[in-house]
């Protein structure tokens, strides 16, 4: 049997996804210490792998990322406000919101870069 | 004021009898501005004298009925029918060991209370005369002294779910009640005991603690203040 959700506030989720973000770009930055790394096993593979990169899902993968890293990094100074400045805490729910929405905007922008092969109609494989 | 029919779902758990918790439906009669607990009273009197809570002054003083009222932590004897609707999920509050039902074993927390030396200190001999203390020195830490101890809370904390070793907010509460306060004199040995591992650089700010708290403390900014005073090192 399980419990009901906590019902937590903005700061609430907040934290969550503070600690998710974290895990999606440590586990990135995994990943691109061993792509980046192929280039002292064999160049080719490193330039095969890169390629990889190219293609439609990375590209999302890739938007998902940025999203990842906006949300933590905005957040994080959210954080460092809250923290630092005593007057901060009392606006911690529409740094939140400011959060969210600098996220939301800078990932479509960026998103936007990032697919725009795709978008204008050029296939990468 | 009008009479209601109120659905009560209780999360119960008897360690004597039960492998796992299961929830239970009460369904009672009560007046509208009626509050949760008098509900709670109506199941346990009326129906099954096995449900098992606390409480005490029924009134909010005393901190003995802290639990999770549709899905956050409530005194059930603050909260009214009116305003908390008549489909009402009860559970126990969580990161504490469950005794019985809403029950929970209120020790590692007040043990937690206790390391922080929530009490004056100070070895000065003040002679026939008071402690004098201005009122802007007593406003500095007037928020703390409000607290209750019902640890509604510290078991609000995501943190303290997964890490029972944290003080927890309640504590840190209790700390800054005297490391603030001009007439104190041990606030340097509680700033080293929250300045450990276990003490308030455990907090990520999830403000779930002041969204709890039935006194209105603002809990995460008095863990701020003390955070503050470690790092600048002044009080």
């Amino acid at each position: 049997m399980s419990s009901t959700v906590y019902k937590g506030k903005s700061g609430q989720w907040a934290f969550i996804g503070h600690r998710v973000t974290g895990f999606m770009v440590f586990f990135f930055l995994l990943l691109h210490v061993v792509d980046v790394s192929l280039i002292n096993i064999d160049p080719e593979l490193y330039n095969e792998v890169h390629h990889l990169y190219g293609n439609v899902v990375l590209r999302l993968f890739e938007v998902g990322l940025l999203g990842g890293l906006l949300f933590h990094s905005f957040n994080g100074l959210r954080i460092v406000m809250v923290d630092f400045f005593p007057g901060a805490i009392r606006n911690e729910k529409s740094m939140f919101t400011a959060v969210l929405a600098l996220t939301g905007i800078l990932t479509i922008v960026g998103g936007y870069v990032i697919m725009k092969p795709f978008i204008d109609g050029r296939i990468l494989s | 004021m009008a009479k209601v029919q109120v659905e009560l779902k209780v999360k119960r758990y008897n360690p004597e009898t039960d492998k796992k918790p299961h929830w239970q439906e009460f369904t009672v009669e009560v007046e509208d501005t009626d509050r949760v607990l008098d509900a709670l009273h109506v199941a346990k009197w009326t129906q099954d004298g096995t449900l098992t809570f606390r409480r005490s002054c029924a009134h909010g003083v005393c901190g003995s009925d802290a639990m999770v009222l549709n899905g956050a932590n409530r005194l059930a004897c603050l909260e009214i029918i009116k305003d908390v609707g008549t489909k009402i999920t009860l559970e126990p509050i969580r990161g504490l060991p469950v005794i019985k039902d809403l029950v929970v074993d209120m020790e590692p927390f007040f043990a937690q209370y206790r390391s922080v030396l929530p009490y004056l200190i100070n070895t000065s001999d003040p002679g026939y005369t008071e402690r004098y203390q201005s009122a802007e020195d007593r406003a500095r830490f007037d928020d703390t002294t409000k607290c209750i101890l019902c640890a509604a809370c510290t078991t609000s904390c995501p943190i303290y779910w997964g890490n029972s070793q944290y003080v927890g907010p309640a504590a840190i509460v209790n700390a800054h009640r005297f490391i603030f306060d001009s007439r104190d004199q041990a606030a340097e040995q509680r700033l080293d005991i929250l300045n450990q591992r276990s003490g308030v650089w455990k907090c990520r700010t999830a403000f779930n603690c002041s969204e709890a708290c039935p006194r209105g403390i603002k809990v995460t900014q008095a863990i701020e203040e003390v955070k503050r005073a470690i790092l600048y090192d002044r009080v």
